[in-house]
């Protein structure tokens, strides 16, 4: 079962609101119980002290002291005891047995004690003071301990209720809390909520991303849905574009079965001569050539982007590019002189062993890429001009190669989509030429599975320059 | 029955050229890309189209709306090598009569081509009859009064349009116009060679005449003898 984020959150708010609640009503609580404790120790003072004010001399010469019981006004149920300095006891509450030695002996002012089931609180008061001061006479000094203790029910009672009235409060305010911290993270959440729909809303049928607006002024959300935007709207151009190619693959293929067929299919349809037969078959036969190549190009091309994504072929090897575009530029002469063109390779390394001329890559892919751009060049040149391949180093890492022709050039409308498959700049001339647009698309993938950037320039009726950078391998040999 | 094959695919062209020639008798002529297709479509008088789609400077669609939106009648047969139900939805919608899917069967392809231009000429029987006439559309074979009448491609030809267009008269004109491809030197009197060719094969061993003169005017095809003038 999934978790909500919202609950936890929620969770999280409570558990720590009811955290700070408990601390908050502590602390009432023992501020409250200190505050209460010193003011009860304050009033056993003064009753104490009031005990004081009942005491005077006895008539008698004995000068023992007495208590004015007439006098004396003090709760019922507190207990006290007077000592004199002789340590004679003067006066005891008569409801008490007297208050334990080891309260006297420990000198402390305050203790605590249990009167049956009652507890007790009380203090231990040490004065010296004049008694019965008459006939302008001075009285005697008199030393006296008076013990006090009172019930500490009230006490108690009073800080048991400060305690519930504290946490009463606190629940009541944790309860408007939750709900509010409820109300809140739903709200704060919700675009949230809205841009995990929105995105769940994208398929490969339906490319439309509309994120809550409100998820764009948020600044944990903002990225995200900057970064959702820019991941589908990759994916669907990703996908437009397979599709796209997919398409343009099936039509070609498509119409190369249909003119098989066709071909076939007239030379059945009547009897013939033996000549014409003969002549259908060579037809036929050109048409299988065509279908062939069409999908041998489309292979090329498939294996190319597959490399691209997925690394490199097995039989890399290092090749010194000069011999490279010269095997190539022989391979092709015959062709160039069936259509009157000088085709040469040029060569701007000073020295042949330069490392700047020598690439990692396996010598069927760049034969490939080669004998692509010539044939290019060499089909789109007039006779009787000059088709050249020039060798050089762009930049100590970097092989260049430059194709160039001095031919009809591509016309700038078409300049952007020369690399894309199946791409004709002009349908007619391509398709007599015997072109399918792969050309350019396969040595496009080759050289990028490389690690290497092709680039074209063209003016149109003034010659086409193919520009290949490959990756030296003194770069190579410096990464590693 | 002259037909337009508006096809980039140089051979395949060819081929369907040669098929509907060879095969249904039709004169043919081929236009390489849309804009030369739709040029030529609008200057001549076709009795079917056949339009490809992808076609390099105009696509074939644009090629079809340009075509029906000036007013022309004439069956278009889409040839596409896509086969998303929706585009073919909108092409038929759009003017287009029939269509067919690359790679497609020769034979179909002329079959539909002969049924589309029988429904273009408002005759969908596959076998045509002025009187005791018989034309088979199909095998192109002729019958008077059950008796096989051998004529020469020409002659057949001219005899199923002046049929596909029965009761009306057709001027010299238009015969030249629907029976030859855009290569041929048009002269009317090679029209006249085979009327009277027609005459002597399909009339002349029968009591009434079919193949009517209408002097200035052309020729009528019709099984009723009246307001023909015979030469």
């Amino acid at each position: 079962m999934k978790s909500s984020l919202r609950k936890q959150i929620i969770v999280a708010v409570l558990v720590s609101q009811l955290l700070l609640a408990m601390g908050l009503t502590l602390a009432i609580v023992l501020y409250s119980r200190a505050q209460l404790q010193s003011d009860f120790k304050i009033m056993l003072a003064g009753r104490a002290d009031s005990v004081l004010a009942v005491i005077h001399d006895a008539e008698d010469e004995s000068k023992t002291l007495i208590l004015d019981r007439e006098r004396l006004s003090i709760p019922a149920g507190d207990l006290f005891e007077v000592w004199d300095e002789n340590g004679s006891l003067i006066w005891r509450s008569p409801n008490w047995t007297g208050v334990p030695s080891a309260v006297i002996a420990s000198n402390s002012p305050t203790f605590q004690l249990d009167h049956g089931p009652v507890p007790y609180r009380g203090v231990v008061v040490r004065k010296a003071t004049i008694f019965d001061e008459e006939d302008n006479r001075p009285g005697r000094l008199r030393k006296v301990t008076i013990v006090y203790a009172s019930s500490t029910r009230g006490l108690d009672r009073q800080i048991l209720k400060i305690g519930v009235f504290a946490t009463g409060a606190s629940l009541l305010l944790l309860c408007l809390a939750g709900l509010f911290a409820a109300y809140g993270v739903s709200k704060g959440l919700s675009p949230m909520q809205e841009l995990a729909k929105a995105a769940g809303n994208v398929s490969v049928r339906n490319w439309n991303f509309s994120p809550p607006p409100e998820a764009r002024t948020k600044s944990e959300l903002a990225p995200l849905v900057d970064a959702l935007e820019a991941t589908i709207a990759g994916l669907q151009r990703a996908f437009d574009r397979e599709r796209e190619s997919t398409a343009d693959a099936a039509h070609e293929l498509k119409t190369a079965v249909a003119i098989l067929k066709s071909s076939l299919q007239l030379l059945s349809y009547q009897p013939r001569s033996v000549g014409d037969y003969k002549r259908g078959l060579d037809h036929a036969l050109e048409d299988c050539d065509r279908l062939e190549a069409l999908v041998c190009g489309t292979l090329s091309l498939a294996r190319a982007q597959q490399w691209a994504e997925e690394g490199k072929a097995d039989d890399i090897q290092s090749i010194d590019l000069v011999n490279s575009c010269e095997q190539s530029v022989a391979d092709l002469q015959a062709l160039a002189q069936s259509r009157s063109v000088a085709l040469r390779c040029l060569a701007d390394i000073a020295d042949d062993d330069n490392d700047e001329s020598v690439v990692q890559a396996s010598p069927a892919d760049l034969k490939t890429v080669w004998v692509n751009l010539l044939q290019n060049a060499i089909q789109h040149s007039p006779p009787g001009s000059t088709v050249s391949v020039r060798v050089s180093a762009s930049d100590p890492d970097h092989a260049l190669i430059a194709v160039e022709d001095t031919g009809t050039g591509i016309p700038g409308e078409h300049l952007p989509h020369v690399f894309e498959r199946f791409h004709r700049g002009d349908p007619s001339r391509s398709r007599a030429t015997g072109g399918f647009g792969l050309g350019l698309s396969i040595c496009k993938g080759i050289v990028e599975a490389y690690d290497g950037h092709i680039e074209i320039e063209s003016r149109d009726g003034a010659g086409t320059r193919v520009l290949v950078t490959l990756p030296a391998l003194t770069k190579v040999r410096s990464l590693e | 029955m002259r037909v337009l094959v508006v096809e980039d695919e140089k051979r395949l062209a060819q081929n369907v050229a040669a098929g509907l020639r060879q095969c249904a008798g039709y004169a043919v002529d081929v236009a390489g890309d849309g804009e030369s297709g739709l040029f030529m479509a609008e200057s001549n008088q076709y009795d079917l189209v056949v339009l490809d789609l992808m076609l390099p400077r105009l696509a074939g669609p644009v090629v079809l709306e340009r075509y029906r939106k000036s007013g022309h009648e004439t069956p278009v047969l889409i040839l596409t090598a896509r086969d998303d139900k929706s585009s073919i939805i909108q092409l038929l919608n759009g003017g287009a009569d029939d269509y067919l899917s690359k790679p497609f069967d020769l034979g179909e392809l002329l079959a539909r081509a002969k049924a589309l231009v029988r429904r273009g000429k408002g005759k969908p029987q596959p076998v045509l009859t002025v009187g005791d006439l018989e034309i088979n559309w199909a095998d192109r074979t002729v019958k008077r009064a059950g008796k096989p009448v051998d004529l020469a491609p020409m002659e057949y030809r001219v005899l199923e349009y002046l049929a596909s267009r029965s009761r009306a008269v057709v001027s010299k004109t238009e015969l030249l116009e629907h029976l030859y491809d855009y290569n041929w030197e048009k002269f009317g009197n090679v029209i006249e060679v085979y009327i009277s060719g027609l005459r002597k094969k399909v009339d002349s061993n029968s009591g009434t005449k079919l193949i009517h003169t209408l002097r200035g005017h052309g020729y009528s095809l019709r099984a009723e003898a009246n307001g023909g003038t015979d030469r």
